[in-house]
């Protein structure tokens, strides 16, 4: 009786709200079929070793232990946190800082400015990345030439040792996100009362104080929002990387520009054809996100208990 | 099971013979349309072929679909996994065969009667498209890559070299002669001798016989250690580029006389001609292989017909028009210089064969495919696995990082070996798998 | 590398100089910190519409040519030649308007619906809804791949535009622009004037959304123009290819011809950049009036 009587109760309000869910729905609907779906369904391959054509063989764990043993898969790890965190610096201060001065009346022009700052976002990352090749080219790159305006010798940026394949991955990558970011930024700034930066003046801070003591901690939401947004997007590295080692699944001289994409993508769909392994690898991927989501979103709210509430539900 | 077997060579027999009365005349009983997927300039070779082919099967319609060949093969690949999208002829190329040999997802070409063309192939090429159990064979071969030794003849001769590919050839048989040439063509940071020092030792596994048939690696060979000495010192003397051979940027310096020699499959003079340096009638010379290297094979590809085509009588016309058929084979050869795998070709066209050809320098006498057809009689057969091509990608990449940290050959040798274990590790579970289902891996 | 170093580092001495001797100074130092930047920003464009009027070897030389060159026209008849730009440029445009129409439909209304109406599980159902977003779509793509082929979606454009046209991001995104945008007033007052629900959203609510949806219109617009991964799986057939396919398919083995293939790229930046910088200001003002702000 209590199990139709609570129906009755999940029925009713179904019906009574069946705007709300209509309204909702497509999103959910979708997401379960395809994303959902194909998630669990790739949860299942991960236990398997599969060519992708011949019978596929069951074999418990061992993907997953093999590739936590796999020296390269820790590599990639590696590359993907280190030109992540560094790409990080210029576009969480160097968005910050543009934003505020923009922001700040200082300058005319704003609009000018903002728009040419965003529009690396609204590029192709194929042809971009070609362009990026060239101006990295060792040869007959245009930056090597600007060097050797100045006396310098060539640098291999793309081959060398492999180390400065990162430099060129993290430029490239900066050079597209800090608009996006800054524009996050003004649009929180413009949130916050004039009165607030007027109050800090009169009370003597200088703009690098007024920054760090005042805007950060106002847009500690938004700057979490952007910062896990960015943290997704550097997980997902991959054609950057790729087309500027010359599409080559190695990531380049000593494995330099071998990000976790590559890593996965070089297993299946694209380089190989371990399509078990390869789910293996996508899910503890996504298991990094997950967790370096969960410790930015506990690290950046957890001071104030009131600010905090308020924080968590829009980043969660 | 060897009742199905017996039944499948007596089909098999009818079927050859159904189809060998197919070639002689037009056939109109086979039609319907059919979809080629592959990467260019293989549409080039087939619409050059496809005059032929329409009088020998008018009522077949061929509709063309190329792409890059990375794209190509990752599209086939997935489409293959997944039942549904593939064309119903697809090029594979030579290092992607081992992928595909045990494939249950393509269609047995011995159904269609294969082995009547057995004879007409060579060994190396035939074997590398039978499945692991030896019972299937899923690809038939289309071409060949007798790897040449491609020099610009105009820049040898401004440096007092010979032009003469056999002079070419004495001069450098030797790693002594090949740094001799190096240094002699190469002007710093104008004008290199290669795009990497990285090839010469790369040449030695071109043909891809990394593993053995009970999947150890071998990479000792005789003189791999000279060879990477040489390496070693063309790169420290500034004698190279240091790019990948196939970048845009090492196109850009063939084609203006910066990077004057590289190896390569013969395919490549079709490359050199359309679409590199195609104002450059006169600027190249071809020989084989320099530093005493044997005679080796480079890449290839064969066409295959995925089980899910729905015309896979039509599509097997295809193939064994195209490429077991004198007429087929040359009038591609003519047009992209695919080497044709299908021996009776050469006798069919010699001409094709040994007459000088104008794009190349005028000392090149004999003309590159006379060579090549010579190196064709030479290639060995080798062992394939799906492991070959990752490890190649590492011959580069290894040697680039031996060479920066200053190792000596050994030491860059013993680094290759670990990389390409490490980077193989999975693949090579996958192989041993393939094998096991094919029965014939023993623990 | 010293020199250049010493030279920067004189460079910004030199700024904060300036900026601290007198008060135009400083406008004048922050000035050219931003013009510096937009330069670099706008390099890479510059070289690829300098790179698509050069030949192919005129791009490999040096000192590198940073002028514009006289080979447009050969570089315009190559790029036709070897691929069907205006195809793949139709292509992309059904992919992409479809597409934006269908998000902005489905995510407006969902983020409407989290926004103002109350009704049981919403917290736990917002709370899954941006945990999705914390997903790499990579985990599922195999399988993925394998449905839309059970489906019968290969060559078909559908299988670019369904699957994610009510997505999270959007959804979370329309949420907060109702949140501070959408008086309850007004929808009460409809609601007494007798509106049904459906009415009230398209008569009242979706003329104050437009700000939102310029900014996440123009930003789907911009992720489904240069879907490349999704696109490659999908699209075999060179007649349904995309610009991003089609850029990549000039990228060949056999020798790439970079300068017809930059003004492809051209091609493919410049209809998203002319719709950017003409809808810029509207656009900038939707992400400030919506989206993060608290």
């Amino acid at each position: 009786m209590k199990a139709a009587a609570k129906k009755n109760r999940f029925l009713h309000a179904l019906y009574e709200y069946r705007v709300a869910y209509a309204y909702i729905a497509p999103f959910f609907l979708l997401f379960a079929i395809f994303n959902l779906f194909p998630m669990v369904y790739g949860f299942f391959l991960s236990f398997f070793r599969w060519d992708g054509m011949s019978a596929m063989h069951f074999i418990g764990i061992e993907n997953y232990v093999n590739l936590l043993k796999d020296v390269l898969f820790w590599k990639a790890f590696k590359n993907t946190l280190f030109m992540g965190i560094i790409a990080h610096i210029p576009i969480l201060l160097g968005g910050l800082v543009l934003a505020y001065i923009l922001n700040s009346k200082l300058v005319k022009g704003q609009n000018i400015f903002k728009t040419i700052y965003f529009m690396p976002m609204v590029t192709s990352s194929v042809a971009i990345t070609i362009i990026f090749s060239n101006l990295f080219g060792y040869n007959y790159g245009l930056i090597n030439w600007f060097l050797s305006l100045f006396g310098e010798a060539p640098i291999n940026w793309l081959g060398g040792d492999g180390s400065l394949i990162r430099v060129a991955v993290i430029v490239m990558f900066a050079w597209k996100w800090i608009g996006w970011n800054m524009v996050i930024y003004l649009a929180g700034m413009q949130g916050i009362s004039n009165d607030i930066y007027e109050a800090a003046e009169i009370d003597g801070a200088n703009h690098v104080q007024i920054v760090f003591r005042i805007l950060i901690p106002l847009l500690k939401p938004i700057i979490l929002f952007t910062l896990i947004q960015s943290t997704i997007g550097m997980f997902n590295l991959f054609t950057e990387p790729f087309v500027l080692t010359g599409s080559s699944w190695t990531g380049g001289t000593n494995n330099g520009g071998l990000t976790l994409m590559i890593y996965l993508l070089n297993k299946a769909p694209q380089g190989g054809t371990a399509y078990g392994y390869a789910s293996a690898v996508a899910y503890v991927i996504t298991v990094f996100i997950v967790i370096i989501s969960f410790v930015l979103n506990n690290t950046m709210t957890d001071k104030d208990p009131y600010e905090g509430k308020k924080k968590r539900r829009k980043s969660a | 099971m060897k009742k199905r077997i017996a039944g499948a060579l007596v089909l098999a027999m009818a079927a050859s013979m159904f189809t060998g009365a197919m070639i002689a005349q037009a056939n109109e009983d086979i039609s319907g349309e059919i979809e080629v997927g592959g990467w260019p300039s293989g549409d080039d070779a087939f619409k050059a072929a496809m005059e032929g082919f329409n009088e020998a099967y008018p009522n077949i319609e061929v509709e063309l679909n190329f792409t890059d060949t990375t794209a190509h093969h990752q599209a086939l690949q997935t489409s293959l996994a997944a039942g549904s999208g593939a064309p119903d002829v697809a090029m594979v190329e030579g290092a992607y065969i081992a992928q595909y040999k045990n494939s249950p997802a393509l269609t047995n070409l011995r159904d269609f009667g294969v082995d009547d063309y057995k004879d007409d192939f060579g060994e190396f090429k035939w074997n590398q498209a039978i499945s692991d159990d030896g019972t299937r064979m899923v690809a038939l071969p289309w071409d060949l890559g007798p790897t040449l030794f491609y020099y610009r003849a105009d820049v040898f001769e401004e440096v007092g070299l010979p032009t003469a590919p056999a002079e070419v050839d004495e001069l450098m048989s030797t790693w002594e002669g090949v740094l001799e040439v190096a240094e002699k063509v190469s002007i710093p940071g104008k004008r290199w001798f290669l795009p990497s020092a990285a090839y010469p030792y790369q040449w030695m596994f071109i043909n891809r016989d990394y593993y053995d048939e009970d999947l150890n690696l071998r990479l000792e060979r005789d003189g791999d250690l000279e060879c990477l000495q040489a390496c070693l010192d063309i790169r420290n003397n500034g004698w190279d580029m240091n790019v990948d051979m196939w970048s845009a940027e090492a196109y850009a310096a063939y084609a203006n006389g910066s990077c004057v020699c590289v190896a390569a499959g013969s395919w490549f003079s079709g490359f050199l001609k359309t679409d590199i340096d195609p104002d450059g009638a006169g600027h190249w010379g071809a020989t084989r292989l320099p530093g005493g290297l044997p005679d080796t094979n480079w890449g290839g590809s064969f066409l295959v017909i995925p089980e899910q085509s729905e015309n896979k009588e039509a599509a097997w016309a295809f193939v064994s028009y195209m490429l077991a058929t004198s007429k087929g084979q040359n009038d591609m050869f003519r047009a992209v210089d695919y080497f044709p795998a299908y021996e009776p070709a050469w006798d069919d066209a010699p001409e094709l064969y040994t007459d000088l050809d104008p794009y190349f320098n005028p000392a090149q006498d004999p003309a590159p495919n006379a060579i090549a057809t010579e190196i064709a009689a030479n290639v060995p057969t080798v062992y394939n696995t799906i492991m070959d091509t990752t490890a190649e990608g590492y011959l580069y990449s290894s040697f680039n990082a031996g060479a920066e940290a200053g190792e000596t050959p050994e030491q860059i040798r013993d680094r290759l070996a670990a990389d390409i274990e490490a980077a193989c590790a999975e693949l090579k579970e996958q192989q041993i798998q393939t094998l096991k289902d094919a029965g014939v891996w023993e623990e | 590398m010293k020199t250049l170093l010493l030279l920067l580092l004189g460079l910004a001495v030199l700024l904060i100089v300036i900026a601290k001797v007198h008060p135009v100074g400083k406008k004048i130092s922050l000035y050219v910190v931003l013009i510096i930047i937009a330069l670099i920003m706008l390099l890479p464009f510059y070289m690829m519409f300098v790179m698509s009027t050069l030949k192919t070897n005129e791009i490999y030389s040096f000192p590198p040519i940073v002028t514009f060159g006289s080979n447009l026209a050969t570089n315009f008849k190559n790029m036709n030649e070897a691929v069907n730009l205006p195809r793949a440029l139709m292509n992309s445009c059904i992919v992409t308007i479809s597409y934006v129409i269908l998000v902005l439909f489905f995510c407006s209304i969902g983020g409407y619906a989290f926004s103002v109406y109350d009704f049981p599980g919403k917290n736990i159902l917002f709370t899954i809804l941006l945990g999705t977003m914390m997903i790499p779509p990579t985990a599922g793509m195999i399988p993925w791949f394998i449905m839309m082929s059970k489906f019968g979606w290969v060559n078909d454009f559908k299988a670019l535009i369904i699957p994610s046209c009510a997505n999270a991001f959007g959804i979370f995104w329309m949420r907060q622009y109702c949140q501070n945008n959408v008086p309850k007033a007004l929808m009460e007052a409809a609601r007494i004037d007798g509106c049904s629900e459906w009415t009230i959203f398209f008569r009242v609510i979706a003329p104050i959304l437009k700000p939102a949806y310029a900014s996440l219109g123009i930003m789907n617009f911009v992720n489904q123009w240069n879907e490349f991964t999704q696109a490659l799986l999908i699209l075999k057939k060179t007649k349904y290819f995309t610009l991003p396919l089609l850029l990549r398919s000039m990228v060949s083995d056999r020798g790439t011809d970079v300068g017809a293939m930059m003004l492809a790229s051209t091609c493919a930046v410049l209809p998203l950049l002319i719709c950017f910088l003409c809808a810029s200001k509207f656009f900038m003002d939707g992400l400030t009036a919506g989206a993060v702000k608290e």
